[in-house]
């Protein structure tokens, strides 16, 4: 597969970088404490990231009366 | 048994390179991992050659060990890498593929062992390989859940999901030890971890006490977590059963447009037949689902709809239509359409034959009313398949009679089904003067009875528009029936002077309505009725009374509504005006009261004299009056403004000062609806410029950040229209928004730190972003006349306000506020169209600042800082453009 992308010519050409060296468990799992968390995500929310009902308002309801909507108002 | 190479050594070679391999192509994994395996079950099986017999089973874990420690130090080259590469996600798939592999292959070794009967030792020890390969890999992991690295967070956090997903069975220690692990890092301060955990967190939900607590913490979840991608990860991981479906069900509303088009994609997989929901939950899915504003999430509800719901109904709408309780739905007339458009198959074999009509009720009655408005425009169908117009008549005639007779639960089926068919009657063609003349004589009967469903008279008055030759024949013909209708009050009056309560009202009442016939009458019945009637039928009378002049009321008002000839060329209706409206208005019954107001103020529309009048008496209304006459008479003061003119009215009732004091006064009224009246008033008013009050805008732009406003849906939703629409369709609008900038910032941030610290406040930080985009110039849409734009180009521009913020910063003491007027300038839009005196202006005012009244807090120093460096910037562009002598 690297003879597949390689097919433009030497422009083209990349070295992959690999990991060679091993990784030292002691240090990837290095605790990172208390510091990681956020309590405050467990709290309730009362909003619920939900959307309030939407009563659909439009330029329509800003051209027309209160009384006689089908009433033609002079823009 | 070939046992001469060695296993062990082979190890560190041979592992490497499958990981290598597995990452050019999934399409290899399958391969690799039988090779992987049979290196795997070699290693367990190698006995060494300095075998000592004792320590034999400890060897052999030995094998098996190595092997298990090869693989992780493989492993954990992993884990610390970024999120998003290619390479990584394919060596995490087939750790994953290598772990439910190694699972079913054991589970077919079990599986012919139990065939076969043979015990044989050393089965044992295979078939329990897979499981201990990947506890031994879980228990690895489980020492990198708290990894200070969120890569490694993130990776242990997704193959352990992997993970438990192929185990059969856990180990009660194990699961408690993931459980707690996992339940950390669903609060981990990275979203993306979150994500990860919630899906390995999924794979722990189950029957047991322990498994229900962890489906209860996705459900809070749900609710309670500020990334969208966590919430949709617990919408599709999460068991769904009865009560999880219903809080599924409320993610229908999720700010996210992604999950909201999920619910409905899972529901529609999930859902085998959709009466586990209650009426009310299939009303509120398919309103929110069905009127949603992104198209996506509208299609996915649709989908439902159209194949599940349908399907599950026989295909059949009317059967749909039952499981939806049409009488009171709000949302069965969008459901129709959805289905006439989608499935055009089904409704063609709708056959609207006598029995149809013959056999109504609601459903029918609702589904034939849609499909002909759906069918409008496509008169030669309509033809077809509508009843004639004599039929019609008939058939409303005979479900307006069954009223009286049936029970009076049933009765509101009935009044729904004759509503429809006056709904019908509007859609038909009355060329035929005959089915013309029935209509009108039944329409008329149905108003002159005594009793009369309110419902009807709305949708009767429009049939009768329809089929009167203008809009003066309409008028007359009404005002007939008005006059029959009135004879019966005019009866039921004559009692009254001797009710003690009454009187001073009748008199008040007879010197606004005069009519010379009634004293005609009057001596007839007085005498007779004057004792007979005991208090009974005192109140009886009056309450016959009073529902006639409700019902005159309800009449005029629709004619009024359709008539747009001035009050005073017409005057028959100038006569209902002292007949019925102007008694009423004075009437003691407040809905009488109410409803002679709405008919005065359409009257008012057709009338500038009056609406001058009566100013006062509405203002007076709004003041005092009881809540709905309150509501009535705002809306009728904002209807005389928009149709005479703010300011033609202003004049002419010497209000300049008093109008704008009086609209705050409702803004900040304690009901939500005069509130939320005004707030679409003054908008209609504002967006036509007849009116440009800078206080009026600035008690806007306050409501619309308050926290209190936010369940006041008319204010909130109106304004988040109106503002922006304002401010960018015109310069002359922006600079009013310009103009208050300032104080309205100030002011907001100061009553954001009273309120109590809560997620639906916003910040002041953000309320300064919104007041900029509004005013930002590059935002005016330019489709206003050429003049406009030369004139006003200069005027409306950031740096006014820039120059303000400068000049009040050196009177500012408050520290916060120091420190958000410095932010709030760097989002300021200044460019080269500033002119030369203006940069200087400013460049002047901020190395002013900076020396006399410097700043202490290191975020304001360095956005002032950044403001100053760009100024500088656009010197050096402009540099020709400076005089010597200037600098």
């Amino acid at each position: 597969s690297a003879f597949l992308r390689n097919w433009a010519g030497p422009e083209h050409w990349k070295l992959k970088r690999v990991v060679k060296e091993d990784v030292d468990e002691s240090t990837i799992f290095i605790s990172g404490g208390s510091t990681l968390i956020l309590p405050k995500l467990a709290e309730y929310v009362p909003h619920g990231y939900r959307l309030p009902d939407d009563i659909h308002f439009s330029s329509k309801q800003l051209l027309q009366l209160f009384l006689k909507p089908e009433y033609k108002l002079r823009s | 048994m070939p046992v001469r190479e060695n296993p062990i050594a082979a190890l560190s070679v041979a592992i490497p390179q499958i990981f290598q391999e597995c990452q050019k192509a999934v399409t290899n994994h399958r391969k690799n991992a039988i090779t992987l395996r049979k290196l795997q079950l070699k290693c367990s099986k190698y006995i060494p050659l300095n075998l000592d017999a004792t320590s034999e089973e400890e060897e052999i874990t030995n094998g098996e060990l190595m092997f298990n420690e090869e693989f992780v130090r493989n492993l954990n080259k992993v884990l610390p890498i970024k999120k998003g590469l290619l390479n990584v996600e394919r060596v995490i798939r087939f750790i994953a593929f290598f772990a439910a592999f190694n699972c079913e292959k054991d589970n077919e070794l079990l599986n012919k062992r139990d065939d076969s009967e043979s015990n044989n030792d050393e089965n044992d020890i295979e078939d329990m390989l897979s499981s201990r390969f990947i506890e031994y890999l879980i228990k690895h992991l489980l020492k990198g859940t708290e990894a200070k690295d969120k890569n490694v967070r993130l990776r242990v956090c997704q193959l352990l999901a992997h993970l438990v997903a192929s185990l059969g069975s856990i180990d009660d220690e194990l699961y408690e030890h993931l459980k707690d692990e996992l339940t950390k890092r669903l609060l981990d301060k990275e979203p993306r971890v979150r994500v990860k955990a919630v899906l390995a967190y999924s794979k722990l939900q189950c029957d047991s006490e322990s498994g229900k607590e962890c489906t209860n913490r996705m459900l809070k979840l749900l609710n309670n977590d500020p990334s969208a991608e966590v919430r949709r990860a617990v919408l599709f991981n999460i068991e769904y059963n009865e009560e999880t479906l219903l809080r599924v069900l409320e993610r229908a509303r999720d700010v996210d447009a992604n999950i909201r088009r999920s619910v409905y994609s899972i529901l529609f997989e999930e859902i085998q037949d959709f009466r586990v929901f209650s009426i009310e939950e299939r009303e509120r899915l398919l309103n929110w689902g069905l009127k949603d504003r992104d198209p996506h999430v509208k299609k996915a509800c649709e989908k439902i709809l159209a194949i599940s719901w349908i399907q599950h109904a026989n295909n059949n709408i009317l059967e749909l239509l039952e499981r939806l309780d049409v009488v009171g739905s709000k949302i069965a007339h969008e459901v129709l359409l959805s289905i006439f458009r989608e499935r055009s198959d089904i409704t063609q074999s709708i056959e609207f034959d006598e029995s149809f009509w013959e056999n109504l009720n609601a459903e029918r009655a609702l589904l034939s009313r849609v499909f002909f408005e759906f069918h409008k425009d496509n008169e030669r169908r309509l033809d077809e398949i509508m009843p004639e117009v004599t039929r019609l008549a008939f058939y409303i005639q005979k479900y307006n009679n069954y009223i009286s007779q049936v029970s009076e639960d049933e009765q509101v089926n009935y009044v729904f089904i004759v509503n429809q068919l006056l709904l019908i009657a509007k859609l038909m063609d009355y060329g035929d003067e005959i089915g013309r003349r029935k209509m009108h004589s039944l329409l008329r009967e149905m108003l002159v009875l005594p009793h009369i469903e309110e419902s009807y008279i709305g949708n009767i008055m429009e049939v009768m528009k329809k089929i009167s030759i203008n809009e003066r024949d309409f008028t007359r013909s009404m005002i007939e029936i008005i006059s029959d209708i009135r004879e019966g009050i005019e009866d039921e009056d004559e009692s009254r002077p001797t009710l003690q309560e009454d009187l001073e009202v009748i008199e008040d009442m007879s010197q606004l309505s005069i009519e010379p016939e009634r004293n005609n009458r009057r001596p007839v019945n007085v005498e007779e009725n004057t004792e007979l009637i005991d208090n009974e039928q005192r109140a009886e009378a009056k309450l016959v009374s009073v529902m006639l002049n409700l019902k005159s009321l309800h009449i005029v008002r629709c004619v009024l509504e359709k008539n747009s000839e001035e009050l005073r060329d017409n005057p028959s209706m100038y006569g209902l005006l002292s007949e019925i409206i102007v008694p009423n208005v004075q009437s003691p019954e407040p809905t009488l009261r109410e409803f002679g107001t709405h008919c005065l103020g359409l009257c008012c529309i057709l009338d500038q004299q009056l609406a001058v009048e009566n100013f006062d008496l509405f203002i007076h209304y709004v003041r005092h009056g009881f809540d709905t006459l309150q509501i009535k008479s705002l809306m009728i003061i904002f209807d005389i403004l928009m149709v005479y003119g703010y300011s033609s009215i202003v004049a002419k009732t010497r209000k300049e000062n008093e109008i704008p004091e009086f609209f705050n006064e409702c803004l900040n009224h304690r009901s939500e609806q005069i509130q939320g009246i005004a707030v679409v008033g003054i908008s209609k008013l504002m967006l036509s410029k007849m009116l440009r009050e800078k206080g009026v805008l600035k008690e806007l732009v306050m409501l619309y950040f308050d926290p209190y406003t936010s369940t006041n849906l008319h204010l909130r939703q109106c304004l988040s229209y109106f503002l922006p629409v304002f401010c960018h369709s015109s310069y002359e609008n922006q600079i009013l928004m310009q103009e208050i900038f300032l104080s309205t910032l100030i002011d907001l941030a100061y009553k954001c730190k009273n309120y109590e610290k809560s997620n639906e406040t916003v910040t002041p930080f953000q309320i300064a972003q919104q007041l900029v985009d509004w005013t930002d110039p590059t935002k005016v849409v330019k489709l206003e006349q050429a003049e406009e734009i030369i004139d006003d180009n200069n005027e409306s521009s950031h740096v006014n306000i820039a120059i303000e913020i400068l000049k009040h910063m050196f009177s500012e003491v408050d520290k916060e506020m120091r420190k958000l007027l410095c932010q709030t300038l760097n989002k300021l839009h200044i460019d080269k169209s500033a002119d030369v005196i203006q940069f200087k202006k400013l460049t002047y005012l901020t190395g002013n600042l900076k020396a006399k009244r410097p700043l202490t807090d290191n975020v304001a120093k360095n956005a002032l800082n950044r403001f100053e460096s760009n100024l500088l910037r656009y010197f050096e562009d402009a540099s020709d453009a400076l005089d010597d002598n200037e600098l």
